[in-house]
């Protein structure tokens, strides 16, 4: 990449992030939703957020990756369970990425 | 990058103490900072093995302010893909924050448009969370706290994001480090307390089957918004099915939903 291309890229996602920020905050702040699209909206974080996170820790290459070698994986129970014992950020990733370290460390998984 | 740290006064009611809401605002930013050093410092490597000069690196976090976007696009750099693409992604990544701005815009409405703007700029996943449990203990609407919250939380990602970037080339492989298992041990920290409701977690658990789906099926990156509008009008459904019998009231602790919810009837 150029620096040219850079600053596009940085300028670019800046709008991308200050706009979903800001648009609502500004322009709906007193308007009042329907019900429906609340109750629609209030399932977006989980979805959208389980989306995301699925096939990092499921998919290899774009194929699925079910297997002891797959060390995402087999850190993702135990992070869940520091997250939901927790619910601290800090904790969580702490554990995430000591358990992946620890286990490329003594396992030699692939991923 | 300037935030209005000087605050007009006239949000602050009268008898307020300046400084003590400063403070409280400090002291609400600094788990988030615990969080973000490391996921920031996992983004600086990233980053400087992806190509992106550190300095740029850096630039990006104090002007951006996007950890899952900006690890998105650090990868998509190094894989060289195209730079519209990347700020797609990065926007749809990002939509999300649509519904968390929502929630929050009843709780600022004492602030000036300005102010809205500058506070919303900074509203990550993990600032959202902190204000809103903060709303809802019954905290006013004071611009010292909320700036200074907003604020320490961003220096925290500037600062992950510096020491990493600049320290980036002693890193030879993030992978014995465990680094690049930092952005989901991130998303599944935020995505726990959103499932306390057995209908969310229903939610999820299909949002990751469509997510998997899709993906398999080559639908690339647009999977995980395809995957999210379908998970969610799934979830509409259901409630529906169930006449709507979970108002907002049953839904976890300072889900965005209580809060739009909130906003709709408050201030009446």
């Amino acid at each position: 990449m150029t620096n040219l291309d850079f600053a596009l890229c940085t300028f670019g996602m800046i709008l991308g992030t200050a706009l979903p920020r800001v648009l609502p905050m500004t322009l709906l702040a007193d308007r009042p939703m329907p019900p429906g699209v609340r109750r629609w909206l209030s399932f977006v974080p989980a979805a959208i957020l389980s989306a995301l996170v699925a096939p990092d820790i499921f998919l290899h290459d774009g194929a699925l990756f079910l297997s002891m070698d797959n060390m995402f994986l087999l850190a993702a129970l135990p992070t869940i369970l520091v997250a939901w014992k927790t619910r601290s950020l800090f904790a969580t990733l702490a554990a995430g990425m000591i358990l992946v370290a620890l286990g490329r460390l003594l396992l030699g998984g692939s991923l | 990058m300037s935030r209005p740290d000087s605050t007009s006064p006239k949000n602050s009611a009268p008898g307020t103490d300046f400084s003590s809401e400063l403070l409280r605002g400090v002291r609400m930013g600094t788990p988030i900072v615990l969080g973000y050093l490391p996921l920031g410092f996992a983004y600086g490597v990233l980053a400087v093995k992806s190509g992106i000069p550190a300095l740029w690196a850096v630039t990006m976090s104090a002007l951006i302010f996007a950890g899952a976007g900006q690890l998105i696009a650090a990868g998509m750099i190094g894989a060289g893909a195209p730079v519209l693409s990347i700020v797609l992604a990065n926007l749809m990544v990002n939509l999300r924050h649509i519904l968390m701005s929502a929630a929050l815009a009843p709780d600022v409405k004492a602030l000036s448009q300005v102010q809205r703007t500058l506070f919303a700029l900074d509203v990550t996943d993990e600032v959202f969370a902190v204000h809103t449990a903060d709303f809802r203990n019954g905290a006013a609407c004071r611009a010292p706290r909320l700036f200074a919250c907003n604020i320490t939380a961003h220096m925290g990602w500037i600062a992950g994001t510096a020491v990493g970037a600049f320290s980036g080339g002693l890193v030879t492989d993030v992978r014995p480090l465990g680094l690049d298992y930092a952005l989901p041990a991130m998303f599944l920290a935020l995505l726990l307390p959103l499932c306390a409701e057995r209908l969310h977690l229903l939610v999820a658990l299909a949002g990751a089957l469509f997510s998997l789906g899709l993906n398999l099926a080559g639908a690339g990156r647009w999977s995980v918004i395809l995957a999210t509008l379908l998970a969610a009008t799934l979830g509409l459904w259901l409630s529906r099915r169930r006449g709507d019998g979970d108002g907002p009231g049953t839904a976890g602790a300072g889900t965005p939903e209580d809060q739009i919810a909130r906003g709709g009837h408050d201030q009446s």
